[in-house]
């Protein structure tokens, strides 16, 4: 009976030691041969530990209590040990940077095969074909950690690959690629893997990129199996989703909300089946564009002028002939691929880097003799990874750390964190240890030392990566509401849909030039333009452009926009 | 840095790991504990034929030199210092500070066997790449498990150096300053550094087992395979005959005292 299932999971409860809640409990699934599988749920909610049970990680390797069984190709794996289970359950991690082990990417890619004893013709055959699969050939020599984080994510692919395992379990396997970048990646998987009949299970958020190449969508919740169908019943329910956490994909959002008038047959996941809908239902009528005003008249806080960078013993500039003016309290965003130049560009706003040629004037100090801590009182800078800004063990002195450095008074000092403690909304947490925290929660202690500082400039870099939506959006509340205040915000983030809700301005970078710069409708319209540069509008945009026969406005951006419109006209 | 694999396509770099590693086994010990300092210092000069043979630019070992001459150059002070014989050679202006010949000679030769040992170490990790270097290793019977911690251990490094330059950033950032004058107060300003360092370096020393057993580490390692391949040739075996002859040569010399006060002998000969 249970041969025909790949997976099976029977009432498994699990408990990390020392945790006070199971992160999962009651769990039961079966997953035939050759399934396609999408786990989801908003963070904490138990994916990566499902993921784990699969090649006996769990319980063998991280300590804790399981009850119930797991068993993969009928084998329990209470009785078998990781690397046995790993032969037929490939496991990639999240995160690609601890699981890259080898000195280049060809003996990366071979790790597992040496450890399985594969003879050495037959490794060398499989990494050039996984290398040309991949698109990895170039690197072949180099070292994994020179290259870009969705490279490395394709690398550490390839070393499960490379196995020929017959499950593939993937732990957000494109979390540091953009949406292009993802759907591709989701595609090529789907397509090798139905053509040999692997099963295969993702654990991911991105619904838009990966719905229609899967079978089935588990939504995972504090541990339990809330939804279990297939992707375009569970996104049926995308209002609920959204409650949740979760990003559903733009198109399923706004026909859920536009239920009740009965224009979806079914629910849309891409913007072409909502068109197709739509326009036969639509009448036309003649709409206004949307107001978009563009905050920030203050003098100019930041100016750069001519400014190029070359990385030391880079061979390309980082950033050429840039010039750009920021005035007190816009609201910017700035968006570009990989390597575009974003945070290269944001670095020399408080002097981290200096420019190889032009100058950058912040606050009215020339970058380039102003010294880093002298810029920090004006300048917050809250950096990508939460793990490499925290340098003290108790929260406490985290957020005063900064103001020590100003050379505050004992009062004001502690006036100032417990403020900032309160405003990040971290008040709970100040004597414990921030590296044990979780990530949300580090990132908010993170924003908090920042707010201790009271900077009247603030550049928060990617608040969202391998994260779920909802924590993007606290960020960018808080953001909000210090714009509002007066301050002057800039963002980096690969989401367009928290920038084009959020930024007021947007700036879009290419090859370390500016290559768009206007209101967020200004640069978003121009889908086509942006498209080049691997940026992908949110799907209201590129719907509404496409039914712009129909007299939808061109600046559409957000589902709000697309419902107010619609709701009048259907 | 200490493993900086630098690619040519040599002799030298062609040559199987383990013939490298030979190389640095016999230069180190044979010529490394020779007794006589002109002899030891022309020994150590035969490291430039190799440097040349692997096509090593001089900008690659002229750092290197810079960064050991100090160290060297106490060494000999040192020697002079401790080690007196009785042939007083000169006499300095302060106190009771006297250059013997004994102490001169042995303060070169042990000078030159550090600079013998660290230049065999340099060119060995310049010409070899980590992964071969632990093959080598692995097939001069290391246990297997040793490599994989080894070979690990050396990719490492490049992740640690950008994890201590964004930690460093993200300080800097919130106005902790490094530059001081003071050596003393420079070096306090790494501190906050360490605590993120050494936290980031645990946590990913777990993450890192969980990935390589899932990638069948331990599996079984008696039967582990290689990607690299290593081949004794031709050129392996005549390379490694000549420098093992060499160290016979070497050790016999040694043993038999030949020319083993060659430099005393010569300076004595000089009539002062």
């Amino acid at each position: 009976m249970s041969a025909q299932y790949e997976i099976i999971v029977e009432d498994l409860t699990f408990t990390y030691a020392g945790a006070s809640e199971p992160a999962l409990e009651n769990v039961n699934l079966k997953i035939a041969k050759g399934e396609h599988v999408m786990i989801t749920g908003p963070a904490g909610a138990g994916k990566t530990t499902l993921c784990c049970c699969i090649n006996g990680l769990v319980p063998h390797f991280y300590d804790g209590e399981m009850k119930g069984k797991v068993v993969v190709k009928g084998i329990n794996t209470r009785i078998a040990s990781i690397s046995y289970l790993s032969r037929f359950a490939g496991l990639m991690f999240q995160d690609p940077t601890v699981q890259l082990v080898s000195p280049t990417v060809e003996e990366e890619i071979a790790f597992g095969a040496e450890n399985y004893g594969i003879p050495r013709e037959e490794m060398h055959a499989r990494v050039e074909e996984l290398l040309k699969f991949l698109r990895l050939q170039k690197y072949k020599g180099s070292t994994p950690y020179s290259l870009s984080g969705g490279e490395q994510q394709a690398c550490a692919l390839g070393a499960i690959m490379c196995m020929r395992p017959s499950i593939y379990v993937l732990d957000e396997p494109t979390s540091n690629l953009d949406p292009i970048g993802s759907s591709m990646t989701f595609r090529a998987i789907h397509e090798l893997v139905k053509r040999e009949s692997k099963t295969m299970i993702i654990a991911e958020h991105k619904f838009a990129e990966l719905a229609m190449f899967v079978d089935r969508c588990i939504v995972l919740d504090r541990g339990h199996v809330y939804m279990d169908d297939e992707p375009r019943k569970v996104l049926g329910s995308a209002d609920v989703l959204e409650r949740m956490g979760l990003k559903p994909p733009q198109v399923s959002r706004l026909a859920k909300r536009l239920e009740s008038k009965k224009v979806f047959d079914y629910v849309p996941m891409t913007v072409d089946e909502a068109y197709s809908m739509l326009s036969r239902k639509l009448k036309r009528v003649l709409g206004k564009p949307f107001e978009d005003p563009l905050a920030g008249k203050g003098e100019v806080i930041v100016d750069v002028e001519d400014l190029s960078f070359n990385y030391p013993d880079a061979p390309h500039l980082a950033l050429r002939g840039i010039t750009l003016q920021i005035r007190g309290g816009e609201f910017v965003g700035l968006i570009g691929q990989n390597g575009s130049g974003k945070t290269t560009l944001v670095k020399h706003f408080n002097g981290l880097l200096k420019p190889t040629r032009g100058r950058v004037s912040v606050f009215g100090q020339d970058t380039q003799t102003a010294d880093v801590a002298r810029l920090a009182r004006r300048v917050g800078f809250v950096f990508q990874n939460p793990d490499q800004q925290i340098f003290s063990t108790v929260v406490r002195d985290e957020v005063s750390f900064g103001p020590k450095n100003l050379g505050l008074s004992t009062e004001e000092i502690s006036r100032r964190v417990e403020e900032a403690l309160k405003r990040a909304d971290c008040a709970d947490l100040v004597e414990k240890n921030p590296f044990r925290l979780s990530r949300g929660e580090k990132q908010r202690v993170n924003v908090a030392s920042v707010l201790s500082m009271r900077p009247d400039l603030w550049i928060i870099d990617e608040p969202t990566t391998g994260q779920d939506f909802i924590r993007g959006r606290h960020i960018m509340n808080m953001a909000k509401s210090l714009h509002e205040e007066g301050g002057t915000v800039i963002v980096i983030s690969h989401d367009m849909e928290l920038i084009s809700e959020y930024a007021q301005r947007v700036i879009a970078m290419k090859d370390g030039e500016i290559f768009l710069d206007g209101t967020r409708r200004e640069v978003f319209s121009q889908s086509e333009k942006l498209s080049e540069t691997y940026i992908v509008s949110p799907e209201m945009v590129i719907l509404g452009r496409k039914l712009g026969e129909f007299g939808i406005p061109s600046n559409v951006l957000t589902v709000d926009d697309m419902f107010s419109i619609l709701e009048e006209r259907l | 840095m200490g493993m900086d694999y630098y690619f040519r396509d040599s002799f030298f770099h062609r040559l199987d790991p383990r013939s490298k590693l030979i190389w640095a086994f016999t230069y180190m010990l044979g010529p490394g504990v020779y007794p006589d300092a002109i002899i030891a210092t022309l020994f150590f000069l035969t490291v430039a034929v190799i440097i040349i043979v692997a096509k090593i630019p001089w900008r690659k070992m002229k750092p290197f030199y810079a960064g050991i001459a100090i160290p060297a150059a106490l060494y000999v002070l040192m020697n002079v210092w401790y080690n007196r014989g009785p042939t007083v050679y000169a006499s300095l202006l302060w106190g009771n500070y006297v250059v013997t010949l004994e102490g001169l000679l042995f303060g070169i030769r042990g000078m030159m066997a550090f600079l013998i040992i660290l230049s065999a170490v340099r060119v060995l990790t310049l010409c070899t790449s980590p992964s071969e270097l632990v093959l080598g290793f692995v097939k001069f019977r290391m246990p297997k498990e040793y490599g994989v911690a080894l070979t690990i251990g050396f990719s490492y490094i490049p992740v640690l150096i950008s994890a201590i330059r964004g930690i460093m950033d993200a300080q800097r950032a919130r106005g902790w300053q490094f530059a001081h004058r003071n050596p003393i107060k420079r070096a306090r300003a790494l501190v906050p550094t360490l605590v993120p360092t050494i936290m980031m370096s645990v946590e990913r020393a777990t993450a890192l087992a969980a990935a390589i057993e899932s990638k069948g580490f331990g599996h079984d390692i008696s039967r582990r395979t290689y990607y690299l391949s290593s081949k004794f040739r031709t050129s392996d075996y005549v390379f490694c005959t000549i420098y093992l002859i060499l160290l016979f040569v070497t050790i016999a010399a040694i043993t038999f005292g030949w020319g083993s006060t060659f430099t005393y002998d010569l300076i004595k000969s000089i009539p002062t």
